[in-house]
């Protein structure tokens, strides 16, 4: 498939409210010629004035802010830079903490959650003395619900190769006839959309097909992290299920981000026709739907030799940490976090990426402070609120200082779910929000 | 400006999206953090025989005192040396700190934007990584049969192709291209490019038919041959390899070598390696007879193996490469992962002492029980 590359263009603007105007006209009109259409442009465009007028309330004035809109064909990505080491970083949680414990209330919505609702994605990310604030709104796709169930009778040699437009529309077929719903990646709803997230190297997908160019099967992936690939599939048509063709896809998945930046693949929901042997079981985690809980087992392989590593991990996670890797055979020296009375923070930071299409929220800790139980609260109550069920927390053992977050989180019912191997700058632990489990 | 920002807009795109090669930690380290007792490194093909006599006693008697000294900045007596040996002129050698240099220097010499080199995608990483953090195209041909394929490399030649990297044989399949293969190879290039052929593991090879490519640098102009001193010469430490080319094609090359790089024990020492035969002959016998062990051994375990030439061979194990690659060295045992070769499943051993591949089969057995 021939591949797009993706349009940007930057404004450097400043925290100064007086250039609100010149900012949104800006989003506006790159959206716009970037292909978003009118409706998707306005919602966007308001997000970036919810957020414009919150940093200008919270940026120090005429401080410089960056500003890029990049155009993917699928969706228009608005990404807010900033410095942040001269102002109180606390502005930048997702829910704003009044009160304590029990009192605990969010009394003000910030512009950011607003901003959250009215876009596809919202994140914030923090990186030493920088923040990076991301918006994506995706463009309207029609969606496909009924494909025809076909039996076709596959001959010659199969082979394995990257998929084009005809391919990418079979193999959504194939597997949304073939396979339960959950098994599928949201995006199989809006064959155009996966189309074009291909064109757009977002997406991959990799099928099999025989000598006459039926597909057989497939495979996709994309990069969830900087580090990490997340894939679905394999895909396989009923009549060659007990062929070699998932071991193929594998393979060639394998091959493909095997010599990039990736630590590792990981699915979370494979299908039955995963070489189980080829992975390793992380653990697992729980989807809720509107209340109902489903546990899905998380799969990974990792793509380079572990060079082993020293953890300082928070004494209430210690076991769980000890024993998942003794059960993936890592090389870890493990030592406790021990706090030794220095003066902390009074507010805790937290960001959060908000994946509204899949119903998930992730949160990472950007600064420990004493208020990190009430901060977690606000959060997941906001969160709640707004109809997220799927919260999770993701802890860089990397830096010792996020270790202090775990006995709050524990307090506030999240429960270490799985390890990733060097997902971070070290090993990851996922928290899950789970109220009312042990674990 | 912050260093965050000046970083971000100085740093080449083809930089930043380089991932930096992580090499594995020392041992003492390594048998720590996997809680082991011993560690057997079966991961770099390096000689287990360590340096040939010749060579050990060189280093014994290099005087402390000299490392104040810069070394030869162009490695003069070991170009003497080379040239004797080979029937050639000291001005057709170039000597780097180990192959790996050399191969930066050649890229830097032939290639501008724009331009590609063209390889094999599963072979010795370095051309490739090399090419891509330099901001050339990597483009890259598949094996057939786990061979280097002539037609396959051919078709991805194009007006902006500068080079043809050739490891033969290969690492890690150990595959190799005969004389006639390889002539029929250069004729079809018909001088339009750079062949590089690296032959890393060419001391290795019995097989009469493989292709000495320093007797054939006189007929092709645009052939330009890698070797080192680091798998059967045991100078891994030292860091040292070379490149054998026509002469005007080392004047080229050389423009953009950075000399002095080579260090003073390790020139001695590849002086007085080369006249070492006997130390070729006993590495190959050990290689022979590990070979031979394991191979019998994966039969017997059904497992697919490839072997080649070169002191290593593959296995294609029914768990994840990675998986076992930390098991083992719970047991002591460092193997290389395949998957960064883009062969998922592999494992490479470097051959070594029959005790050790016994150990290595013993510790495969648990770990796949």
């Amino acid at each position: 498939m021939k591949k797009v590359c993706s349009d940007k263009v930057e404004l450097v603007t400043f925290s100064d409210l007086a250039l609100l105007r010149v900012t949104t006209s800006f989003v506006e009109s790159s959206a716009l010629a970037f292909g978003l259409g009118p409706d998707e442009t306005i919602q966007l465009t308001l997000a970036v004035e919810e957020i414009f007028a919150h940093l200008c309330k919270t940026v120090p004035h005429k401080d410089p802010i960056w500003l890029n809109v990049a155009g993917r064909g699928y969706e228009v990505e608005t990404e807010f830079i900033f410095s942040c080491h001269e102002f109180d970083l606390r502005v930048f949680n997702l829910a704003c903490v009044q009160g304590h414990g029990e009192d605990l209330e969010c009394t003000d919505e910030t512009g950011m959650m607003i901003a959250s609702r009215m876009v596809d994605s919202f994140s914030l990310e923090h990186s030493k003395s920088k923040l990076k604030l991301k918006l994506i709104k995706e463009k309207f796709y029609p969606e496909i619900e009924q494909y025809k169930e076909t039996c076709p009778d596959y001959s010659g040699e199969i082979n394995v190769r990257e998929a084009d437009i005809d391919e990418i529309k079979d193999l959504i077929g194939l597997a949304s006839v073939n396979y339960p719903k959950i098994n599928l990646p949201e995006c199989f709803r809006y064959p155009g959309k996966v189309i074009d997230m291909a064109a757009y190297g977002y997406y991959h997908v990799v099928v099999a097909v025989d000598h006459s160019g039926m597909v057989a099967g497939g495979i996709t992936w994309r990069w969830e992290s900087e580090h990490l690939v997340t894939f679905r599939g394999p895909f396989v048509t009923p009549a060659l299920k007990s062929s070699q063709i998932p071991d193929r896809l594998i393979e060639h998945l394998i091959e493909q981000t095997a010599r990039t930046k990736a630590i590792g693949v990981i699915c979370s929901w494979p299908t039955s026709d995963l070489p189980g042997s080829l992975f390793e079981e992380l653990g697992s985690q729980y989807f809720m739907n509107q209340g109902q809980k489903t546990e899905v087992k998380a799969y990974f392989r990792q793509l380079n030799e572990d060079p082993g590593n020293t953890l300082v991990v928070h004494s209430c996670i210690v076991e769980f940490v000890k024993k998942k890797t003794q059960e993936l055979f890592l090389g870890r020296q493990i030592e406790t976090l021990i706090y030794t009375g220095e003066s902390r923070f009074r507010h805790s930071v937290i960001s959060a990426k908000i994946l509204r299409s899949s119903d998930r929220a992730i949160l990472r800790p950007v600064i420990y402070g004493d208020d990190a139980t009430d901060n977690l609260m606000a959060h997941v109550r906001l969160l709640n609120n707004d109809g997220i069920e799927n919260i999770f927390f993701e802890m860089d053992l990397g830096f010792s200082q996020y270790g202090m977050f775990a006995p709050s989180l524990i307090e506030c019912s999240f429960k270490p779910r799985f390890l990733i191997p060097l997902a971070g700058k070290s090993d990851i632990v996922v928290f899950q929000y789970l109220p009312g489990e042990t674990n | 400006m912050s260093s965050f920002w000046r970083l971000e807009h100085l740093l080449p795109e083809y930089v930043k999206n380089f991932e930096a090669y992580t090499p594995s930690r020392p041992d003492r380290e390594l048998m720590k953090l996997y809680g082991c007792s011993s560690l057997h490194r079966l991961n770099n093909n390096e000689n287990p025989l360590g340096p040939s006599s010749e060579a050990q006693k060189a280093i014994l008697a290099f005087e402390s005192s000299k490392a104040a000294i810069y070394p030869s900045g162009d490695s003069y007596y070991l170009r003497l040396k080379l040239a004797e040996k080979f029937d050639k002129t000291p001005d057709q050698f170039l000597v780097g700190n180990g192959a790996n240099e050399v191969i930066t220097f050649a890229i830097k010499a032939f290639c501008e934007q724009g331009d590609n080199v063209v390889t094999a995608d599963k072979t010795f990483a370095v051309y490739e990584w090399v090419a891509k953090f330099s901001g050339y195209e990597a483009k890259l041909a598949p094996l057939t049969n786990f061979e280097f394929d002539e037609q396959r490399l051919l078709d991805l030649i194009d007006n902006r192709t500068k080079i043809v990297f050739i490891c033969n044989p290969n690492n890690p399949t150990g595959s190799f291209w005969n004389i006639t293969r390889f002539r029929s190879f250069m004729e079809a290039i018909d001088g339009e490019k750079i062949v590089i052929v690296d032959e890393a593991y060419a001391e290795f090879v019995e097989d009469g038919t493989f292709p000495n490519c320093l007797d054939l640098i006189e007929e092709y102009d645009n052939l330009v041959v890698f070797r080192t001193f680091s798998k059967m010469y045991g100078l891994a430490g030292l860091r040292i390899g070379y490149l054998c080319a026509q002469e005007a094609m080392v004047d080229a090359i050389k423009k953009t070598c950075v000399v002095y790089s080579v260090n003073s024990i390790a020139q001695i020492a590849a002086v007085s390696s080369l006249d070492s035969d006997e130390h070729i002959f006993r590495t190959r016998k050990l290689v022979h007879e590990s070979k031979s062990f394991l191979t019998q051994h994966f039969n017997e375990l059904s497992l697919d193996y490839v072997s080649g030439e070169g002191n290593f061979l593959m296995v294609k194990l029914p768990i994840s490469d990675t998986l076992a690659y930390r098991k083992l060295m719970t047991r002591g045992l460092m193997v290389r992962t395949m998957s960064g070769f883009r062969f998922p499943g592999f494992i490479r051993i470097s051959l070594s002492h029959l005790p050790i591949m016994e150990e290595l089969v013993d510790g495969l057995k648990k770990i796949l029980k």
